[in-house]
């Protein structure tokens, strides 16, 4: 489990809309007074918009110039029979839109185009933004030094000032951030960082506070920042629970939550809430990827019971939506996983994981009947109320063996990386991996251990990082007898964990420096006690590098593990096909989807086991237009060197294929040994 | 990168001498300790012993006489087989046409050991790309002294020596 995910809080979402705050940023904190938006094909046209409950509405500003017609419709992303509105504005006019029929409960994801119909400079496309919230302000609050062992890190608390909240439908806003730096954490991965209490309905300004990490000594401005924000709640019930038990309903029966009487010892309002979370979406990817849950459902079922838990189980039956069921591969079985809270020792409070907890599903009436422990209902923060968070997801069936012994050693879990590994390690010498006679990891080997592998190295082979992170150290052994491991580098890694190189010839790097994964840290040698030439590499998991035992087998972390490229994508404009990606269990394209481009993606994957994989693609955008039968599109995708389709070729094409938003695509791959 | 059977060729001017099978494992010695490039260097090892013999330089480059195959380990083949060389008790080595691997990444060759005057390590293991302190290494230095002198009727050529246990 990656500490980044501590930091994130619920998010949940009625739509999501970003803010590009790129330039506002730079340098001192500052942001906009007001979102306005211009494209660079269509000067100055605006689209503004409101949403409100099941409705949406803006203005559409068109320009001088732009010299012709230009016409405005929203796009929803799960939806079949997309709501549109369509207006024809000519040059330099204006008209309000609105668009309506949106059904409560549902997940949209609001996407409002414009374009001329005879093409040429004006033909353009943006995601509408809207005067709901805005960042008003951004400061730093503090900077601290991060206690050991990873003190080689900062952590830095800023505080954001939210204001224009309009959102009065909503019962709370919460800001997320994305921080794209590969030394920065948590990186690429939604934070919450602001949150508006609406239910009062007076409140119109919040300021809230979030932290990240840095590299010590690293100068960070917000040039790399991208803030989105998403409106949470819109549908849920509340009602008192007697001790003597009772039931309470989502509108439309959506979801029961039955109480078992003696459940609480006084009467107790509980609050049940269907919300959504890319957040915890990419949560229960992580903490319960030996399950390998996917999809998962677009919503969470939430259960506040304000200050107190029921002593009992709670049973819970929840109808999952048919656009669910419908992902659902014929292999796999539906289970539900439960939040829980504090289950490990973490350094960061607010820890929290998804387990599995009892459950069947009965396919005919779509419905979903769990049992709640007591213990899943917890506030994942001290301040917060007491809450149960329930999610439900696709499983394979065979992973029986994985719910009886999960997260043993060498275990595969996702991308076929062993959980043993904290992530998937780069082959630190420039040619290779290959371990040298008797230079294996033997931990308790009769006589003295060998904590760490032996890879053959000619001196001068480039050492690099095997990922990136923080030089702790770089040194020259002076420690004596038999224990001299020569010039020797440390790297910190953003994970906590560390890695070690020893007997090297030269040192290219300082303690303190930053260091990408790949970048040369040496070259090898045969300083100190070795008997000749050859790279010892170390990796410690817990980062714990005074304590030996707490080393692991590097090998089985890098060598034979593949990284790429995977290129996904319509090949050909002006097809706009868009389409989320996943690699096994992991998502590669980042869950607002608003962001994949037309035409053809580039997603990293890297520790990848050899043998066999499958790429799942789901339909997320068509070409616009294409509402209607007979609309065809292309996808297609490239696999990178070392990973084949099962026929054995490197890409997949269709082509003029009729596309359905929400349709899937599994592709099996395999990697080579 | 020469090939395997240039390797192999008599350029190599050692003496091989296989001993009994029963001989523990012991030390290795190199005679005389300064040696002269018009001299023979004498290294007597117990056997069997490790597979691995590598001469260290006086700027610590190394140059591999015998090795294990490993993938990768930038080495074309041995001057010696390695099974064979585990059982060699004694080698005679003339500085002048004594050859080895360097081992040097980008570089590797097959090249002249005795290239300088200096402090020269063998070393005897079974695996010496490593530092696993379960793993035997034996050594020996000898002080090479180039003479400069004319290598006619020197001991530089092969010298075969007597076998001796």
């Amino acid at each position: 489990m990656s500490t980044r995910r501590v930091l994130i809080l619920g998010i949940a979402a009625f739509g999501f809309l970003h803010l590009d705050t790129t330039s506002a940023f730079a340098g001192r904190p500052r942001v906009p007074d007001a979102p306005v938006v211009s494209w660079s094909n269509i000067s100055d046209t605006q689209i503004r918009g409101s949403i409100s409950q099941c409705r949406i509405e803006g203005v559409a500003v068109n320009t001088p110039e732009c010299n012709q017609r230009i016409y405005v419709t929203g796009q929803f992303g799960e939806c079949t029979d997309t709501p549109q509105a369509l207006v024809n504005l000519p040059s330099a006019a204006a008209e309000s839109w609105t668009l309506s029929g949106l059904e409560p409960g549902q997940q949209y994801l609001l996407w409002a185009r414009a374009w001329t119909a005879e093409g040429g400079v004006c033909t353009a496309v943006a995601s509408v933004k809207t005067d709901v919230l805005h960042v008003t302000n951004l400061e730093l609050v503090r900077e601290t030094r991060v206690p050991p062992p990873l003190d080689a890190y900062d952590a830095v608390e800023y505080r954001l000032s939210v204001g224009n909240n309009t959102a009065e439908d909503y019962d709370r806003v919460v800001v997320g951030a994305w921080v794209n730096h590969p030394i920065v954490w948590p990186q690429e991965s939604e934070v919450v960082v602001g949150r508006v209490n609406r239910r009062g309905g007076a409140e119109t300004r919040s300021t809230d506070t979030f932290t990240f990490y840095k590299p010590h000594g690293m100068t960070f401005d917000f040039s790399s920042f991208d803030f989105s924000f998403e409106v949470d709640s819109i549908l849920s019930s509340r009602a008192e629970v007697a001790p003597t038990g009772s039931s309470v309903t989502l509108p439309g029966a959506s979801a029961i939550v039955q109480f078992a009487p003696g459940s609480f010892s006084a009467p107790t309002f509980v609050s049940l809430a269907s919300t959504f979370t890319y957040v915890l979406e990419d949560n229960i990817l992580e903490t319960a990827a030996v399950f390998r849950p996917y999809p998962v459902v677009s919503r969470e079922l939430r259960i506040q019971t304000g200050g107190v838990s029921p002593t009992n189980d709670t049973v819970v039956t929840v109808t999952l939506p048919q656009s669910f069921l419908n992902g659902i591969l014929s292999t796999y079985h539906i289970r539900a996983f439960a939040r829980f809270v504090g289950h490990e020792l973490s350094w960061e409070p607010g820890f929290i994981s998804f387990d599995p907890v009892e459950s069947q599903f009965n396919a005919t009436s779509r419905t979903i009947t769990l049992t709640l422990p007591p213990s899943a209902f917890a506030p994942e923060n001290t301040s917060d109320p007491i809450e149960a968070v329930v999610i439900f997801a696709g499983t394979p069936a065979n992973d029986g063996a994985a719910l009886a012994a999960p997260l043993e050693a060498g275990q595969e879990t996702q991308a076929g990386v062993s959980p043993t590994c904290l992530q998937g390690l780069m082959c630190p010498l420039v040619g290779g991996c290959n371990v040298a006679v008797l230079g294996e990891f033997t931990p308790d080997r009769n006589g003295r251990p060998h904590r760490g592998v032996d890879y053959v190295a000619a001196r001068g082979t480039t050492v690099r990082a095997a990922s990136a992170g923080i030089v702790e150290r770089s040194y020259l052994s002076t420690c004596t007898p038999k224990c001299n491991s020569g010039n020797t580098i440390i790297v910190r890694h953003i994970d906590g964990s560390a890695s070690r190189y020893l007997h090297l010839e030269r040192r290219d790097v300082v303690a303190g420096a930053f260091v990408n994964e790949g970048e040369t840290l040496g070259t090898s040698d045969n300083t100190g006690d070795s008997r000749g030439d050859h790279l010892h590499f170390e990796y410690v998991r817990t980062g714990d590098i005074t304590t030996s035992s707490e080393r692991i087998d590097p090998d089985q972390c890098i060598g034979r593990l593949l990284s790429g490229v995977i290129s996904v994508g319509s090949p050909a404009y002006p097809d706009s096909t868009i389409v989320s990606v996943w690699f096994d269990t992991v998502r590669l394209s980042r869950p607002d989807w608003e962001h994949i481009q037309f035409g053809m993606n580039d997603y990293n994957v890297s520790g990848v086991s050899s043998g066999s994989h499958s790429i799942l693609l789901r339909v997320e955008y068509i070409p616009f237009g294409c509402g209607s039968p007979g609309c065809r599109s292309s996808l297609r995708v490239v696999l990178p060197p070392g990973m084949r389709f099962s026929n054995g070729t490197s890409q997949w094409d269709i082509s003029n294929v009729l596309l359905d938003v929400g349709r899937y695509f599994t592709l099996p791959v395999v990697v080579s040994p | 990168m020469r090939s395997k059977s240039e390797i192999l060729t008599p350029l190599f001017f050692v003496l091989l001498v296989l001993a009994p099978l029963s001989a523990a494992r012991g030390t290795m010695r190199c005679t005389p300790k300064t040696l002269q490039s018009n001299e023979v260097l004498v290294i007597s090892m117990d056997v069997p012993h490790g597979a691995e013999l590598a001469a260290f330089d006086p700027k610590g480059e190394q140059y591999y006489v015998s090795f294990l195959p490993v993938p990768g380990g930038g080495r074309d083949a041995p001057a010696i087989r390695p099974n064979l060389f585990r059982d060699v008790a004694e080698l005679r080595i003339s500085p002048l046409t004594f050859q080895g691997w360097h081992y040097r990444y980008g570089a590797e060759r097959w090249t002249s050991v005795f290239s300088m005057e200096g402090e020269y390590e063998f070393r005897l293991s079974e695996s010496l790309s490593g530092d696993n302190p379960n793993v035997r290494v034996d050594s020996c230095k000898v002080n090479y002294v180039s003479t400069r002198q004319s290598r006619g009727g020197d001991a530089g050529d092969a010298t075969l020596g007597n076998a001796s246990d």
